[in-house]
Order: structure tokens, then C-alpha cells, then sequence
């Protein structure tokens, strides 16, 4: 997908500007969010804990030893029928996309939600080779009709109203105006039923791949998911190199965390694995199943030891309802496939960080990302490291303004002492005298702290610091006059 | 007899002096020997969270070096106890020994409110307000340094006050340091939550243990003229002795 | 890229020179008597208890969204699938091929109220296309399960001859019905079963696997919840013996 990422700025002020957009994201705080904190209450806090270190440990051994596991995966799903494929970056996995889909003779391909796909801008691709593609789960439906990207990774359709998808299928599909959501869902079914039952080709994400048994694991409510991987004669997985773990057991550990962390289920609807293609005696199934795994910069995360545990995500989003960012400025905003605070990580280092360098700074470090992420990524520390390396980090990757080094320079020349603290605060004091009305000031002329006072008061710099008046009043104790 | 230093944090000893005030006026009435080691300045924060680690790293030395002596480090902020606690020892990594002081000295570096209920076991200090109280959790302090019931004891242990909870209390007030300037308009429509849950509340003062939170938050109320008081917790528990007022959201 | 270079990328970002040796990860280390031990544990452990385990399938099963029925006996079950295709008003119904349709006299029993059913298999209908064609056009499909879970509530299918994947997902009711002998308790007990059958197998998972844990259903549309999307709208949890 093409990035926007240096687009931030704007498109969050977009978003903030957006009242249903702002209404839809408010409700993911009692939407997705409370029905996580019911279903973890049902289990219990401890259980929770429990499983949550449980599936780190699966996490830090597989990705510690992901060549192992890689080759223990593709040579299963090989002994299996399968194909597998390795793309090296997103441009590699549609070649090998497009080149199954022309070699079989595809026209129309359903697809089901795939991140990756989106990385690659599948679609699109698909559409110019002639192939028609049409995007299954009922979000992805709506943002391609829209002609949009993904604003949310498990609801990508969520900053919708109903008014507006009512709008959208009317205008695109002829279907009657003013419709409710369960028609509006009725008549996605029936539109789409036509697509799977005619389609060549299904291609699905994978939440998880089971190196022992090559197995590929679909977590689904819609039931897009099972056509797709059942009815066309061709299934195409695609995957991003993370997502394998090494035993059939390990499974039961992260279906108990991901339905309960995304949507507050106790289990989806559907959970599908699909080891190979059909056999001999099976009453249907694909004829051929293809495994692509894609890399696309997720070595370079796995490269810096500080940045690898993003790869441990198992894309709940659970982090992107309990963020205060996300909740105002949306997917979008975040310009890439991947928004909120995984996406403030993962973005930036798989499309370039000097061009996304606005998104570590999208956050205020509060930690709730961390609190709510089952694997217990630790999303702010890497926000920091990223930080770091924009500010301070090797050449290619420094991207600060000069003005800003130098004015953190000067900072740290000001507070190295006490002396030269008290310099500045003289200095301060005294330029700040025009614009102090009651002990506050309510406008300042310039930048950085004029986009303070723009939504708050500042307070005045009062005559004495702490030290002075610990200089004055303070040095005897126990508890001198007046005091 | 307890000697505790005050590492008063630079925003305090700055912005907000009173809050130093009344921690050292607080500590010395609970019967602990306070000092403050002079030349402190702050804890690097704000270089740190933007990314400029080698501009941090002086300033941690430098509060390796004034507190090394101290039996106990007191920190009126959340944000900066963690920063202390947490960084600081990280920005050694190229020294062993002092990643080892470092260490050991954040083992005997508390926030405020921790330090009064976790190491003096106290709750109730002898303070009395009248009116509800509400308190605001900031982020680092709840969830860095773990503290989700020590402020809410001790402000309940005030005579006086009616402690009410907060709607939503742990969500961010959406200052994040910096943050609050580079994306000034997120920043404040973060607040805007924050601000409908003081007023949801009915609560006659605001409470938190870290004054950056309360610098945001109580500039938003005074430019709405919202009536609660903004204060530091200390300031709470210092009350009702004479002295400088406690910032609020008229006047001060 | 081919597989070694794609690999040998990984090495090198994980700063790994030369071969790897194999891990250690015990779960990959139990080998098939061991794993028979595991299942026998299994077994040992959920003999007996049935009947609570039922109950907490029910139970689960119910709040999952499914309509769950626990028949008395072979022949109420029976009566409560010819109910519910009268009042589904279905008039074609189809079913898998799994065993308990051979204890269940349930064919005949919907023939007489004037409900066709065909077995979902190509050997019966003749053709891929025309089986295709009968499910796309039921009313309702029925099947047995492998195994059901009770902790998440949940039906397993394993596709093979006679139990193809679509009967269970085209029509827009599906019956579940499952055998008391077949509720086990958690996800990690029929983990270990299927690795069991994996191994005696020789490495073989089957082709697919199906976990089902109540209707389609999605909250795409301002997290509003929708049951019925493009899989079945109602499912039924039907209990026998």
C-alpha cells in the first residue's frame, strides 16, 4: 500500500474535525474495549496473566528461532500438497500471487482479511492483470466499495455510520436507500454468496501457521473465512513470516487470548484449519493450496533485539481501542497499513522511518497499550527506542529538525546545573512579564509554547524557585515560622 | 529517625514550588528528616521521552551523584519517579558499576504517595478538607511504579473530604510531555474526556501526584472557568496549615 | 526469493552464523506412545464425568448462540429435527455422512413430512457441480461432529468422504448433533487428540479442520452485532445418548 505517513498532522486534524468519526471511535471505549474487560473478568485476572505468559514464552522462543520453524512449516505443508512461496518484500508476494492467478486462469478472486494483502496492494494488482478481487468480510467490503484503506485492524470499516454505508451500497450496488444494519448485512450475504460460489481463486490471511503439521489457522466470525478456503478450486494464504508457531498445542493458548483481546469473545464463531489441499476423497475443498510468506521488513524488526518482540503481535487491536490517540485521530491518520500503537512501531520501520517520523511521537507513553496487549508487547519502550534513533541514532535514520537538536542541546546546557538553571529562569521571568494576568498566562507568540497556550493556560513563573525558598525558609528544621 | 531526601522534580521546583513546600512541611510533620541536596535541576525527562538520551544522561548522573548518600529519594511525580527509576540505570548501560549505583539507588527512590503509605505506613496524616476530592491516576505512576491504591487511602483518610471516584479514572489526561506541544489539538481532545469526568464527578478538587498532568488539566480548567481546585496531593495532605495556597483553577 | 536465501536473511538478522540446532521445545519432543499416554489421560479424565461435562457444554454452547436441544433419547431428537424443519418450513434438507445418521432414523422420519434429504456426498449426487448446487439450495443442513468442546462450546468437523465442508456452512440453519462420548473438555484436550491421530498417521493433519462456536456473525457496522452473515444464521446444538 502506498504510505501517507508523513501526512499525520493533517490527517489527524482531519479526523478531529470528523464528529461521526470521533462518535465511532468514542464507541470502541465502551464497544471493544469494555467487551474485553468482560471477557477477561470471566476467566479471571490471573488466568488471564497466566495465559498472557504463556503465549509470550511460545512468541520469544519461535521468533528467537524463526528460521527453524520457517523450514519446519514449508517442509510440512509441502508433505502436505502444498505450494509454499517466500516473497522478500510485498512486490515479490504479488508477483507470485499474480503469477498463480494467470497460470490457473482466474478471473474473480474472494478474498478474505488479510493485513498482508493489504501491505501489497493486492487488489489493485489483481484488477490491472484483469483478475477481478473481491474483498469478503463485511468491513473490507465497505472500504472497497468506499475505495478506502483499512481504518481499524480486526473493524475496518468501524469510523462508518450506518447512514453512510446505506449511502455507499445504494450508490454502488443499487440496493435501497436508508437501510438498517441487518439488511445492510443481509444484502452484503447475498451479494457476495454469488461471488464465492463463482470464484477461482480464495485468498485469506493467516492468524497463525503450526509448524509441526503445516497447518494454517483462520480466526473468522463472518464465515467468509470457510468459503473462501472451500469453495474456489485454488487457495491462497498469504502470511507474514511471524505468524508461525511451532505446535498444535500452542493454538489452544492464543485462541483463548485473541477473540477475548479483539472483540470480547469467548471464542469466534470460526475457527479454521487448513492443513492441505483437498483429498482424493473428500467431498470438496481446493485442488491446490499455496502458502506465501512474506518478509516485507519484518527483519529489520527482527534484527534489533529493542524492536523484536513487535513481531510477537497477534493483531488483536486491543491496543488500538485502548489508546487515547487512536480514539481521536483514527486509522487513517497513521497513513499505513498498520495503525494505533503497533503501527506506531511496525509502520516506521517497514516503510522507512525518516518518512513516518511523526508516528512515534503519536503518543503520550501513557502505557495502556501495554496493559491490554496479550502478548505483553511492551509498545512504549520501542516508541522511545524509535525516538532515540531519530533523534541521536545512526545518520541514516536521524531525522529531527536541527532547530530541535540544538534546542535540546541548550536545554541540557541550562538545566546541567543549578546555577545556570537559575540563569535561565531569570531570563525566563523576565520575558515572560508581559504576558502574565493573575499569576497566568494566557497567550504566548510563539512556538513551541504557543501551541500550548492555544487550549490552556500556562502558570507564571513565580519570584522564588523551590530552592530559593528552601535557601529562605526551609534549611531549619523541623518546621520553622510561617510554615 | 527516617532521612529522606526531596529530589523536587524540575517542574515543582520551578513552576510549582509549594508542592516542594509542602512535601518537605508534610514529611517533617510525620516525623522523617528532610533534605534537599541543592543543585539538582531534573530528572532528564523531557530529553529522554523525545529522544535525546545523551542530554539525559548527565542529569541521572547527576542525581546518582547528589543522592548517593540519601537513606531514601523522594519524588513529588509520578513520571519522574519512573524516569529515575526506570531510564535512568538503562542510560548506563556502558558502565556496569554504575549501572549497579544507579540500581541501587532507584531501589531507594520512591514517589510521594508510595512513599507514605509503602515505607512509612501511613494513610492518615492529619490533614482535613471539606468537600469531594477526586483523584486523576497518571499514567506512569499506575502504571510504571504499579501504584493503584496509595493516593486514594491517603485522600480518603482525610477528614472532611469525600473522596468520589473518577469516571474512567485511568484514562490518559493526554499531556505526554512533549506530546502536549507537537500535537497540541490531540493532546487537548484527549483532555476534553478528561475534563467531562472532573465535572461528571461533582468533585470540588482534583488530585493527582504529578504535576505535569495538573498543569494540563488545571490550564484547560482555568481557561474555562471550571470551579474545582487543581491540586498535588501533598497539597491536600498539607492542608488546612497556612502557607501558600495550593494552585487551583481561580487564582493562584 | 528461494527458500535458503530467505532463511539465511533470518540467520543473519538474528545474528545466528552456521547451522542452528534444533531447539528445545518439549512439546514437539512427545512422540506417539507418549502422545497415547497423553490421550489416555484424556480419556481417563473425562470418563465419568459426562455428564457435567454436557452440562457446561450446554451451557457455553447457549451463550454462544446456539439453540441447544438435549434430547432424552435417539427418537426425541429425532422429533425435535422434524420440528424444527417444519417450522423452518425447509423442504430440502441436506446432511453429512457422519456415523450417528446410522443410529438416528432420521431420513425417513423427515421423508414422511414431505422433507427431501440427501447425504452431502458426490457419490450421491452425481456430480461436484450438482452437490454444490443441492446445498446452495437447502433449507437447512445437518451433521454430527467429530468432537464437541465444552469450554468454548464448540462443534469439531473434520472434513473427509461424506462430511464435506459445506454442509454446515451453505445452508442457513445448521444442526449440530452431537454424541455424548464425543464432548470433551478444552481445547487443549482435543489438540492432543488430533496431534495423536497426526502422528499415528504418520504426519497426517487431514486436510481441514473446523471449530464451530455458534452462527455467522460480524459487528462491522458501528460494532453493531449482526448474526447471520454469510455463514448459517441459526445453528442448533442437538445432544443424543
Amino acid at each position: 500500500m502506498q504510505s501517507h505517513t508523513q501526512e499525520f498532522p493533517k490527517l489527524a486534524a482531519r479526523a478531529l474535525d470528523n464528529d461521526q468519526v470521533q462518535q465511532a471511535l468514542e464507541g470502541l471505549r465502551t464497544g471493544f474495549d469494555q467487551a474485553r474487560r468482560r471477557a477477561i473478568a470471566e476467566i479471571t485476572p490471573e488466568r488471564w496473566e497466566e495465559l498472557r505468559a504463556q503465549a509470550r514464552a511460545i512468541k520469544e522462543h519461535t521468533i528467537a528461532n524463526l528460521d527453524y520453524y520457517l523450514a519446519m512449516l514449508a517442509d510440512s505443508v509441502e508433505r502436505n500438497g502444498g505450494h509454499v512461496h517466500f516473497a522478500s518484500d510485498s512486490q515479490e508476494a504479488t508477483d507470485i500471487v499474480l503469477e498463480i492467478a494467470l497460470r490457473n486462469g482466474v478471473k474473480l478472486a474472494v478474498k478474505g482479511k488479510s493485513m498482508v494483502s493489504e501491505e501489497m496492494a493486492l487488489n489493485h494488482a489483481l484488477a490491472e492483470a484483469g483478475v477481478e478481487a473481491v474483498e469478503t468480510d463485511l468491513g473490507e467490503y465497505i472500504i472497497q466499495l468506499a475505495g478506502e484503506t483499512p481504518f481499524h485492524l480486526v473493524a475496518p470499516a468501524i469510523h462508518k455510520s450506518k447512514e453512510e454505508v446505506s449511502a455507499l451500497f445504494h450508490e454502488k450496488l443499487g440496493t435501497p436507500e436508508e437501510a438498517d444494519i441487518p439488511s445492510l448485512t443481509r444484502m452484503a450475504r447475498e451479494t457476495l454468496r454469488q461471488k464465492f460460489l463463482a470464484a477461482d481463486m480464495g485468498v485469506s490471511g493467516v492468524n497463525f501457521a503450526v509448524a509441526e503439521t503445516g497447518t494454517v489457522c483462520i480466526v473468522t466470525n463472518e464465515g467468509n473465512g470457510r468459503m473462501s478456503t472451500s469453495l474456489p478450486r485454488i487457495h491462497v494464504a498469504l502470511m507474514g513470516m511471524e505468524k508461525v508457531v511451532p505446535a498444535l498445542e500452542d493454538l489452544a493458548v492464543f485462541y483463548r487470548l485473541l477473540p477475548r483481546a479483539a472483540t470480547g469473545q469467548r471464542a469466534t464463531s470460526y475457527f479454521t484449519l487448513v492443513s492441505s489441499p483437498r483429498r482424493v476423497d473428500d467431498e470438496d475443498g481446493p485442488e491446490e493450496f499455496h502458502l506465501v510468506i512474506m518478509d516485507n521488513g519484518r527483519s529489520r524488526l527482527l534484527a534489533d533485539p529493542a524492536l523484536r518482540e513487535a513481531l510477537y503481535c497477534i493483531r488483536c487491536a486491543a491496543c488500538l481501542n485502548a489508546c487515547p490517540v487512536y480514539r481521536k485521530v483514527g486509522g487513517h491518520a497513521y497513513g499505513w497499513v498498520y495503525p494505533g500503537p503497533i503501527g506506531a512501531v511496525v509502520t516506521p520501520v517497514l516503510v522507512g522511518l525518516p518518512q513516518a517520523k511523526d508516528l512515534p511521537f503519536a503518543s503520550t507513553l501513557c502505557g495502556a497499550c501495554r496493559d491490554v496487549c496479550p502478548v505483553s508487547i511492551d509498545i512504549p519502550r520501542m516508541l522511545l527506542h524509535l525516538r532515540w534513533q531519530l533523534a541521536e541514532g545512526p545518520r541514516g535514520q536521524r531525522k529531527a529538525s536541527s532547530t530541535e537538536r540544538f534546542a535540546f542541546k541548550a536545554w541540557g546546557r541550562v538545566f546541567r546545573n543549578e546555577q545556570s538553571l537559575a540563569r535561565g529562569r531569570s531570563l525566563a521571568r523576565l520575558l515572560q512579564r508581559p504576558f502574565v494576568r493573575g499569576g497566568r498566562i494566557r497567550r504566548l507568540p510563539l512556538p513551541p509554547l504557543s501551541r500550548w497556550t492555544r487550549g490552556r493556560d500556562l502558570p507564571a513563573l513565580p519570584k522564588r524557585s523551590f530552592h530559593q525558598v528552601w535557601k529562605d525558609d526551609l534549611t531549619s528544621g523541623p518546621f520553622p515560622e510561617g510554615h | 529517625m527516617i532521612k529522606a531526601s526531596l529530589f523536587a522534580t524540575c517542574l515543582v521546583d520551578q513552576v510549582y514550588p509549594q508542592v516542594g513546600v509542602s512535601t518537605v512541611r508534610l514529611l517533617r510533620r510525620l516525623g522523617v528528616d528532610v533534605d534537599f541536596p541543592t543543585g539538582q535541576t531534573c530528572c532528564g525527562q523531557p530529553a529522554f521521552n523525545t529522544g535525546y538520551a545523551s542530554q539525559a544522561r548527565p542529569l541521572a548522573l547527576r542525581w546518582l551523584e547528589l543522592f548517593q548518600q540519601s537513606q531514601y529519594v523522594v519524588v513529588p511525580s509520578g513520571s519522574c519517579a519512573a524516569m529515575l527509576k526506570i531510564h535512568a540505570p538503562e542510560l548506563f548501560a556502558d558502565d556496569p558499576a554504575l549501572v549497579a549505583r544507579a540500581r541501587d539507588l532507584a531501589s531507594r527512590t520512591y514517589e510521594l504517595s508510595q512513599f507514605l503509605v509503602d515505607v512509612l505506613h501511613v494513610t492518615d496524616v492529619g490533614a482535613t478538607f471539606q468537600g469531594k476530592v477526586t483523584y486523576h491516576p497518571a499514567c506512569h505512576l499506575l502504571r510504571d511504579l504499579r501504584a493503584t491504591t496509595q493516593a486514594q487511602r491517603l485522600i480518603q483518610s482525610v477528614r472532611g473530604a469525600q473522596y468520589v471516584e473518577l469516571p474512567n479514572a485511568e484514562e490518559c489526561c493526554g499531556f505526554g510531555g512533549t506530546f502536549a506541544v507537537k500535537y497540541p489539538d490531540i493532546s487537548t481532545a484527549i483532555l476534553e474526556g478528561k475534563l467531562q469526568a472532573i465535572e461528571a464527578s461533582g468533585a470540588d478538587a482534583v488530585v493527582a501526584c504529578d504535576m505535569g498532568c495538573l498543569m494540563h488539566i488545571g490550564g484547560a480548567m482555568s481557561r474555562r472557568g471550571m470551579k474545582a481546585k487543581v491540586m498535588h496531593l501533598v497539597e491536600l495532605l498539607d492542608a488546612p496549615h497556612p502557607g501558600l495556597p495550593p494552585q487551583g483553577g481561580k487564582g493562584g | 526469493m528461494d527458500q535458503s536465501a530467505f532463511l539465511q536473511s533470518i540467520r543473519t538478522a538474528l545474528g545466528k552464523s552456521g547451522d542452528s540446532l534444533a531447539p528445545d521445545y518439549a512439546p514437539l519432543h512427545v512422540q506417539a506412545d507418549a502422545q497415547r499416554q497423553k490421550a489416555a489421560a484424556i480419556e481417563a479424565r473425562v470418563a465419568g464425568r459426562r455428564a457435567e461435562l454436557l452440562s457446561r457444554l450446554a451451557d457455553v454452547a447457549a451463550r454462544q448462540g446456539w439453540h441447544v436441544y438435549r434430547a432424552a433419547s435417539d427418537a426425541d431428537a429425532v422429533a425435535y429435527l422434524v420440528r424444527l424443519a417444519k417450522e423452518k418450513g425447509a423442504r430440502n434438507v441436506v446432511r453429512s455422512a457422519h456415523g450417528v445418521f446410522r443410529r438416528l432414523p432420521l431420513d425417513a422420519a423427515l421423508a414422511q413430512e414431505g422433507v427431501q434429504v440427501t447425504e452431502a456426498a458426490v457419490g450421491q449426487t452425481g456430480s461436484q457441480e450438482q452437490l454444490r448446487e443441492v446445498m446452495a439450495n437447502a433449507d437447512m443442513g445437518i451433521t454430527g461432529v467429530d468432537y464437541a468442546v465444552a469450554e468454548t462450546g464448540s462443534v469439531v468437523l473434520a472434513p473427509r468422504q461424506g462430511v464435506s465442508r459445506l454442509v454446515s456452512l451453505l445452508p442457513p440453519v445448521h444442526v449440530a448433533i452431537v454424541e455424548s462420548e464425543q464432548v470433551h473438555e478444552s481445547l487443549d484436550d482435543v489438540f492432543a487428540l488430533r496431534r495423536l491421530a497426526f502422528l499415528q498417521g504418520g504426519g497426517d493433519m487431514g486436510s481441514y479442520l473446523s471449530f464451530i462456536s455458534g452462527p455467522s456473525r460480524t459487528a462491522d457496522i458501528e460494532q453493531t452485532i449482526v448474526v447471520g452473515v454469510h455463514g448459517p444464521v441459526e445453528v442448533h446444538l442437538v445432544v443424543v445418548g
